[in-house]
């Protein structure tokens, strides 16, 4: 069941004995509070884990989850989180994505539904694997992609005509891969999708191709402001961020715990979070990012809005019940 | 806290005593015992998690509990046994790590963290295959527990401290961390692992296919070391590095229900982990003393550095727990983590005399080898060393080993003072009554049991390092669980006959380092694993006569009993006796054969011996084992006592007669020593399914089998020739061919009678 707002910040228990020190101290402060992290929506095991989220408005923001057996759609309307209905009792749903003039949902054994007017449509696709990620760059091409990493079988990829999904190869690989985790593009001819084992491939619209990654982590999602800024992240136990810059991908292994979401803002800065309820802004030379824990709980997707709010969700699926899930907001109020 | 440890810390004590400025936190009390043992401190809660924890460890999985399918090993004890359980393993429990190096140089490991099995349970038995396109291959040594929770305890600041990635100070040593889940890495090779349940929860998955879900924060907040994932209050931040094990349940495909392994015997299996003692230090000498000196004025201190400091004071590993690169002499192309191929964590030494073979993949057998070894940024060290004395390169081996385990340190695994079994004991010796008979005796026990170093001619392939490797079930001399299997390989030809690969049926699990494991291939694609039988009681049935064992033959089944049996009669007219297929016919053979094809040990030419190899491959000078050695050995498996009957089982021979088992496993030989109570003819008989393929060898076809000796039963599981039956009731019911009518016989008892009949058969 959804839990009232809970306040959860180290910074900002930092800020208040630093505030109360200086108080003390007789100094006045006249530095403004730094925008802190909230937590919005805490669910337990009964709704499982929110695992992507994404809005066209700040008053406007739906966040998908769910536990393996059902799915789950929250809607943010600038105030507070409600349940939305969802066709056809779907199990998890993976990944939300509205980059084109529709939004869709993805999820496992292949869910797919698309947003009509204001209710939502199954359009599932033709695979019985999990789909974890969706990005559209019209309502006749959205591309789609899954797989199951614990199998022996190759990810999937699949793509959507506005009539119709069908499979579409994938390249041969130097590597195996088992899974493809996100998809991505800047338009139709541009397009991008993450797996494991550092899996890059790419269709200029074409066939899909495979792009040299320098490293072998597992890749778990993208974004980016265009064809010459793009951030992937991942790596489980060693965060891995990779950058190209319209010429080619390279890569950095860092000390954190790995990351699972990544959002660009318009500046180009990428907002991470992960594993250990990290977030950070990675420094675009370094590909490093200095963290922030901000609730005890994974945190799989990110988005936001240049001028607020950030919002990240998260919750474990990977341990058997119990299961909790839980929305962060942090500015745009 | 021990007197010994005591006065060997007493000297640093005295100089942080006398110090004027803020000397080191001292050292750690309380925290000292005898490898192997529990800390002092331990509650007696944690006493009897100790002993359960321990006996979780030593236990022998079988498939029906979830063993598998891909294993190396089938318990925890099995690769760290050495001195003691907690320690580290033989090269005979090496195992080896794969991955690929793609086109842009990074490494890709393949699955189960690299591990590549050498059994798997499942697809008939086919040696798993090194994958495709696989090209970096390396070997890993077990790795010893000793004092593992209070490296566990070490605060990150600690290690860091040490960290000195740039080489600022100019020594030429850099050191850096390595790091999962954003914590500092402590355990493995590499300092790949965090925390002591990842530590054992990745083994049990990769080398046994035991799978387990993470522990409950319940369960971590009772572990020894504080492990909670999340503070129990708010602001409820991630708390102790410990709680760094991965998160995700384990899942295999054996058709076991997930988790193999509960919870809880996990936890105590954690726990006993963490409990093990710190080893004990001997009390230093003007040696050791003299021999630390020069230890630290070769820059060896400089990554093996005295002590860490924990919450108990400081603790003594002698090692900064960071990763160094040891160059192109120890690189092995393996990246786990942040750890690049040439990195590795600095060793701890404590207890290093008793932890033998040294190095990631057990290349060196002493630690002289193991120092002259070093390279990259312990080359200097390792150069100083070298142009020492022989008498002050003594004093550094002196004081490595006056680290603790000295007095438990052993040529095999045997104790340094292990008596000899008296009377019906197991393992006791038979007819040796003069003290130069128990010399020999005890000799040929000490070969039986001493892990052959590289240097006396192990390999280069081999599948134990020892006798003892395989033969250890309940005591030296006894049978061997699964993993420690023979693979035998072959084909068939177009008409469905067996053909022998090149070389011999035999497909050793194991090479020395640096050597590449032979390899089958696609058109191998018979397999049949042979299961380790007792050795005991070898030299009643080496006095059997051979007319006794031909005079049981029937090839023809003149009685017309559906059992036939043919005597293994050799080329040059000999009578085989012992081995799966009945082809050796003496114990002086079976040793000279088992020496070569198991260790890759060569034995001398000798007159009228026709089995073992004279050479071999490796640079070690042939014959690698001495006629004396062949002596000693021979001897003491000639007077290895039989097994003991255990019991009466009232009616319990009469029913294995009246099934017809006493057919092929004949209750009494008589012999030139009198009767031999071993169950078996000694003959070869058609015991497999119809559709059975199996390895042929001489006169045995592939489903022929010698009937094997039922004494000591009970104690000789797993059973049948590939081991695959967990129970004596699982082992009758997969007899066939000329067994069928015995097997039916046995399945259609009441079950009462059957019941005595199992209860017979394990008094054995």
């Amino acid at each position: 069941m959804p839990t009232s707002f809970f306040r959860f910040d180290f910074r900002s228990t930092c800020v208040g004995l630093l505030t109360s020190l200086a108080i003390a101290s007789g100094c006045p402060s006249s530095e403004p509070q730094p925008e802190v992290w909230e937590e919005s929506l805490r669910v337990d095991a009964s709704i499982g884990a929110f695992l992507s989220v994404w809005g066209p408005a700040p008053d406007d923001i739906y966040a998908v989850g769910g536990n393996p057996e059902k799915g789950v759609l929250y809607h943010y309307d600038g105030t507070s989180w409600q349940p939305q209905e969802v066709p056809g009792a779907p199990p998890l749903l993976n990944w939300i994505d509205g980059s084109s003039t529709d939004t869709w949902i993805v999820g496992n054994e292949g869910v797919a539904m698309v947003q009509s007017g204001g209710s939502w449509e199954r359009r599932d696709a033709p695979t019985s694997e999990p789909l974890w990620g969706v990005w559209a760059s019209s309502s006749s091409d959205v591309w789609a992609v899954g797989g199951d990493p614990l199998t022996e079988d190759t990810g999937v990829i699949v793509h959507y005509d506005g009539a119709a999904w069908a499979e579409v190869e994938l390249p041969e690989l130097d590597r195996s891969s088992r899974a493809l985790f996100k998809v991505w593009g800047t338009g139709p001819n541009n397009i991008y999708a993450v797996g494991d084992n550092g899996v890059i491939l790419h269709s200029d619209g074409g066939p899909w191709t495979q792009q040299a990654s320098g490293t072998t982590k597992d890749l778990i999602s993208l974004w980016g402001t265009g064809p010459d800024e793009i951030v992937a992240v991942g790596g489980r136990g060693n965060a891995t961020i990779v950058r190209f810059d319209g010429t080619a991908w390279t890569a950095e292994v860092g000390t954190e715990s790995g990351l699972n979401g990544v959002w660009v803002d318009s500046e180009g800065k990428a907002h991470v979070c992960g594993q250990l309820g990290r977030v950070g802004v990675v420094d675009r030379d370094a590909l490093t990012y200095t963290s922030e824990t901000i609730t005890n709980l994974v945190l799989h997707g990110a988005f936001g809005f240049d001028d607020g709010p950030h919002v990240v969700v998260g919750g474990s699926l990977d341990r058997n019940p119990p299961w909790e899930g839980v929305i962060l907001l942090r500015g745009g109020s | 806290m021990s007197h010994r440890t005591t006065v060997w810390i007493a000297a640093p004590l005295l100089l942080a005593l006398t110090g004027c400025s803020p000397g080191p936190a001292p050292l750690a009390r309380d925290i000292y015992a005898p490898l192997g043992e529990i800390r002092p401190d331990a509650t007696a809660e944690q006493q009897e998690t100790f002993k359960r924890g321990e006996a979780v460890a030593k236990r022998r999985f079988a498939p029906s509990e979830g063993l598998g399918p891909l294993v190396n090993v089938t318990f925890c004890g099995a690769c760290h046994e050495k001195p003691v359980f907690g320690g580290s393993g033989g090269h005979y429990r090496d195992f080896y790590l794969t991955a690929t190096q793609l086109s842009d140089g990074s490494v890709l490991p393949t699955d189960r963290g690299g591990v590549l099995a050498a059994y798997n349970l499942g697809d008939g038995n086919a040696r798993p295959a090194v994958e495709e396109g696989v090209n970096l291959i390396a070997q890993r040594n077990p790795i010893p527990f000793f004092g593992v929770g209070l490296i566990a305890e070490l605060s990150e600041e600690s290690i860091l401290a040490n960290v000195d990635e740039d080489d600022a100070d100019g020594d030429g040593i850099s050191g850096r961390a390595n790091y999962d889940r954003g914590f500092v890495g402590r355990f493995g090779r590499k300092s790949q692992t965090v925390s002591i349940e990842g530590f054992i929860r990745g083994p049990l998955n990769n080398h046994l296919g035991i799978t387990t879900d993470p522990l409950t924060d319940e369960q971590k907040s009772r572990l020894p070391v504080p492990s909670q994932t999340i503070e129990p209050t708010p602001p409820r931040s991630l708390a102790f590095r410990q709680a760094a094990a991965p998160d995700e349940p384990l899942t295999d495909e054996d058709g076991i229900d997930d988790p193999e392994m509960s919870g809880e015997d996990l936890f105590d299996l954690v726990s006993w982990a963490m409990l093990l003692a710190a080893p004990e230090f001997d009390a230093p000498t003007p040696e050791s003393l003299h021999g630390q000196e020069l230890f630290e004025q070769a820059g060896c201190g400089g990554c093996h550095v005295q002590s860490l400091e924990g919450p108990r004071g400081r603790v003594p590993l002698y090692s900064d727990l960071l990763l160094h690169d040891m160059g192109p002499e120890l690189a092995d192309g393996i990246e786990q983590g942040l750890a690049m191929g040439s990195e590795f964590r600095t060793q701890p030494l404590w207890g290093v005399v008793a932890a033998a073979p040294y190095l990631h993949d057990g290349r060196a057998d002493t630690l002289d080898q193991a120092i002259r070894m070093h390279g990259g940024e312990a080359a200097v060290s390792a150069e100083v060393y070298a142009a020492m004395t022989d008498a002050e390169r003594e004093d550094v081996l002196t004081f490595l080993a006056s680290l603790g385990g000295s007095d438990q340190r052993s040529e095999g695994l045997l104790p340094p003072d292990a008596p000899i079994p008296r009377g019906d004991e197991p393992g006791a010796p038979v007819g040796v009554g003069q003290p130069a008979e128990v010399e020999q005796w005890t000799r040929g026990r000490a070969l039986f049991d001493l892990d052959f170093p590289l240097d006396a001619g192990l390999g280069p392939f081999f599948n134990g390092d020892s006798c003892r490797a395989c033969h250890f079930d309940p005591v030296i001399g006894g049978a061997g669980p699964l993993d420690v299997n023979v693979m035998r390989y072959g084909s068939l030809d177009g008409e469905g006959n067996f053909v022998a690969p090149e070389g011999g049926t035999i497909l050793p699990k194991l090479s020395t380092p640096g050597l590449p494991r032979r390899e089958h291939n696609s058109a191998h694609t018979i397999f049949e694993p042979r299961q380790t039988p007792t050795v005991m009681g070898l030299g009643l049935i080496d006095s059997i006569g051979e007319l006794t064992i031909l005079a049981g033959q029937d090839p023809d089944d003149a009685d017309g009993d559906g059992v036939y049996g043919i005597a293994h009669v050799l080329d040059d007219g000999r009578v085989g006796r012992f081995s799966w297929k009945g082809g050796v016919p003496s114990v002086r053979e079976f040793v000279r054969d088992a020496m070569s094809n198991e260790l890759g040990i060569t034995v001398p030419d000798e007159p009228g011996q026709t089995f073992g190899f004279l050479t071999d491959e490796d640079d070690i000078p042939d014959p690698e084992l001495s006629v004396s050695q062949l002596d000693d050995l021979t001897y003491y498996l000639s007077h290895l006592a039989a097994p003991q009957p255990k019991r009466f089982v009232v009616g319990g021979i009469e029913t294995f007669i009246d099934i017809g088992c006493a057919t092929c496993h004949i209750p009494e030989m008589n012999s030139s020593q009198g009767p031999v109570p071993l169950y078996s003819d000694l003959l070869l008989h058609n015991v497999a399914d119809d559709t059975y393929i199996g390895i042929a060898d001489g006169l045995a076809t592939g489903q022929m089998f010698r009937t094997p000796p039922l004494w000591g039963l009970s104690d000789s599981a797993p059973y049948l020739h590939d081991g695959s039956a967990s129970t004596i009731h699982a082992a009758i019911l997969a007899h066939a061919g000329e067994a069928d009518s015995a097997r039916e016989a046995y399945f259609y008892l009441p079950l009462a009678q059957q019941q005595t009949l199992l209860a017979f058969l394990g008094s054995l």
